[in-house]
């Protein structure tokens, strides 16, 4: 976590602290502010009596109106009420900016991140492809081995039919055995012949059929690779131009806040 | 009726119908006789005379089958040594005309000429086999007539020795030799089988007494490792385990997955002067052959290894019958002949018109492999006075 980041939470942690202080502030503000009028003992210790008729207040402003020393008491405690409420007010503004500075950079930490991992995987799937396309004839190379092997398997085991055939060909005793070793070779020649045209069969697949659709994978992979970085450079800008204007709405509210009130109806916003 | 009746009189019909003696597995008499097994014979070594390269070699060291492309090029180099060798025996062994002679002393003189195998990789140590039977063929070789002169006898003496050197660098910690290590690998290999240390272990004496190896431990650990591998129910274990299993299910160490182990493991063993087995005993793992027969055949030319019931593998069927002609041959003389005319129909029932035969794949050291074996197991059963000596 970066400094900035620790003294913004460091306020923030401070918050419950701070806030009683703000409140005590503006109550000093309203004793102040209502300081020259200041009340009788005995009604210091009382509640306010707020005149009632049938039930509702009665506006004794209106009774009192054109009393000066009333008109000022109480624009003197709508004042100490606005100028509290504006305090409190510009407390948030201040630690919505804080906050929104904060989740914002966080965003946008996780929006680069993203970008990273999609530019690595990107990376990545160019790299595979690469490969994929160097190990291309290796493979081609390793079947077409496998195809000569089992050619030359298929020779060789003709070839043993062949000799096993002149063996027992001049032996005439042996007949039960010549013929369970001549079903065993003639059986070898037919596996080997098989196997050949398995071994055919695949190296065809392979180049015609395997090979073309992994290329088509990789590319695929490569597109969306492609595609998902545009995506995450995207979100990234995104993420910081709202972020800046976010930003500028608060600081607007702080600031408006922070101006001396000199129209009580002025808005801060 | 009579259609059964003619059956019955073809299954016994002692003469072959055509130059090709079976045909089908219906065809197959129970026995045949040393007349027919001599005809096989005779067109098993023409084949192996035919074969011959203009080196003196036989096959070759590339790979012929598209089917064992995954070894170590040197691999396919020791199986057509291993193969040779097997030739080279069988010729030292049969009957000799001219044109055998000729091919065994052109044969010997590659062998004794060409390169020494090497370790194909780590986990591939195959050129066990060539060293197995080298030093075998060496000295059967030694021992025969035909190369008594002097420079035969240094080239093939010298041969000898660095398939033993090999051997005996190789043997594995618990007395035996294999054709494949395990991680960690390391030079001296860790996995042995029962059948592969059987190949060599008669002949370890010989060679021990020609001063090939001085270490008598290195005979001594072999002959208690196929001990060791020997199972109550009459099998021989694969490799030696710390705790013997009696297979059981389909286990390869059930009898039925030990056919060929029990003839060379019964033979071998016997030859080492083991008490445990008596003639009883290699009459029951006979018995047991011949009982179970059908799991060799159905294995045989399996392609894939172990594949078959009880994981037999293809390419057992002929080095099982040479051994089970051997282990015949260490039973009495009066009873031979009845075990060998039982023998002989399974292995000319698998010879092709051109006298070769096979049991795996059609690469052409399996061929000559199997021919070879083929050869020497019928030899076996003929009445010939060296092999009434062997």
């Amino acid at each position: 976590m970066s400094t900035a980041a620790l003294a913004r939470l460091a306020a923030l942690l401070a918050l419950p602290v701070l806030l009683p202080s703000c409140i005590l502030v503006a109550e000093e503000t309203r004793e102040t502010v209502s300081a020259p009028c200041e009340a009788t003992p005995a009604e210091a210790g009382k509640p306010a009596v707020v005149p009632m008729v049938e039930g509702q207040p009665v506006d004794k402003s209106a009774e009192t109106k054109g009393e000066a020393p009333a008109s000022a008491e109480a624009k003197a405690r709508a004042k100490a009420r606005k100028a509290e409420k504006r305090a409190h007010e510009l407390e948030l503004a201040r630690m919505e900016l804080e906050l929104a500075s904060m989740e914002g950079e966080r965003e946008t930490q996780e929006c680069k991140r993203k970008l990273d991992e999609a530019r690595r995987e990107l990376d990545e799937t160019r790299r595979a492809m690469e490969h994929f396309r160097t190990k291309l004839p290796r493979e081609i190379a390793d079947k077409q081995l496998d195809l000569d092997r089992s050619t030359q398997g298929k020779l060789e085991a003709e070839q043993e039919l062949r000799e096993m055939e002149a063996t027992y060909a001049k032996d005439q005793f042996a007949t039960d055995t010549k013929e369970l070793v001549l079903t065993r070779h003639r059986r070898r020649v037919e596996f080997a012949t098989r196997g050949l045209e398995l071994a055919q069969a695949e190296f065809n697949d392979l180049k015609t059929v395997d090979m073309p659709r992994r290329e088509r994978e990789h590319e695929k992979k490569l597109r969306d690779a492609e595609a998902e970085v545009r995506d995450a450079e995207f979100a990234l800008v995104r993420k910081e131009l709202g972020l800046r204007m976010e930003l500028a709405r608060k600081r607007w509210a702080v600031a408006e806040l922070e101006r001396p009130d000199d129209d009580g109806d002025a808005k801060g916003d | 009726m009579l259609t059964l009746l003619a059956l019955a009189v073809l299954a016994q019909d002692p003469q072959p119908k055509s130059e090709r003696e079976l045909r089908a597995a219906k065809d197959v008499p129970e026995t045949m006789t040393q007349e027919q097994a001599l005809a096989s014979l005779e067109r098993s070594l023409a084949f192996i005379t035919s074969s011959q390269n203009p080196d003196g070699s036989w096959c070759g060291s590339a790979p012929d089958s598209v089917m064992e492309l995954g070894f170590n090029p040197e691999t396919y180099y020791t199986w057509q040594l291993g193969a040779v060798e097997l030739t080279l025996m069988s010729l030292m062994q049969c009957d000799e005309t001219p044109e055998r002679r000729r091919a065994l002393e052109r044969g010997m003189e590659w062998l004794c000429t060409t390169r020494l195998p090497a370790r194909g990789s780590d986990w591939d140590v195959d050129y066990m086999w060539p060293s197995l039977y080298g030093v075998v063929c060496a000295l059967d070789a030694l021992d025969d007539p035909r190369f008594a002169a002097q420079e035969w006898q240094r080239k093939i003496d010298a041969r000898g020795r660095a398939f033993m050197e090999i051997l005996e660098r190789s043997q594995v910690p618990d007395g035996g030799w294999g054709y494949y290590d395990d991680p960690p690998f390391t030079n001296r290999p860790k996995w042995a089988t029962s059948f592969a240390t059987a190949t060599v272990v008669p002949a370890l004496a010989d060679a021990q007494k020609r001063g090939w190896f001085a270490d008598p431990k290195v005979r001594e650990r072999a002959v208690a490792y196929i001990a060791g591998c020997a199972l109550p129910n009459g099998a021989y274990e694969y490799d030696l385990n710390p705790i013997p299993r009696a297979g059981v299910g389909e286990s390869i160490n059930s009898v039925k997955g030990s056919l060929g182990r029990i003839q060379i493991c019964n033979w071998a063993l016997r030859r080492c002067g083991i008490k445990f087995v008596t003639d009883e005993k290699i009459r029951e793992g006979l018995g047991f052959f011949m009982e179970h027969h059908r799991f060799l055949d159905v294995a045989r030319m399996r392609p894939v290894p172990h594949e078959a019931y009880y994981a037999n593998a293809g390419y057992f069927y002929f080095f099982g019958h040479y051994y089970a002609a051997l282990a015949i041959n260490e039973l009495p003389a009066t009873e031979r002949e009845a075990w060998h005319a039982k023998l002989r129909p399974h292995l000319v029932k698998c010879q092709y018109d051109d006298g070769s035969t096979s049991d795996f794949l059609h690469s052409r050291y399996d061929i000559l492999a199997s021919t070879a074996y083929a050869a020497m197991a019928l030899d076996l059963g003929l009445p010939d006075a060296r092999t009434d000596a062997r």
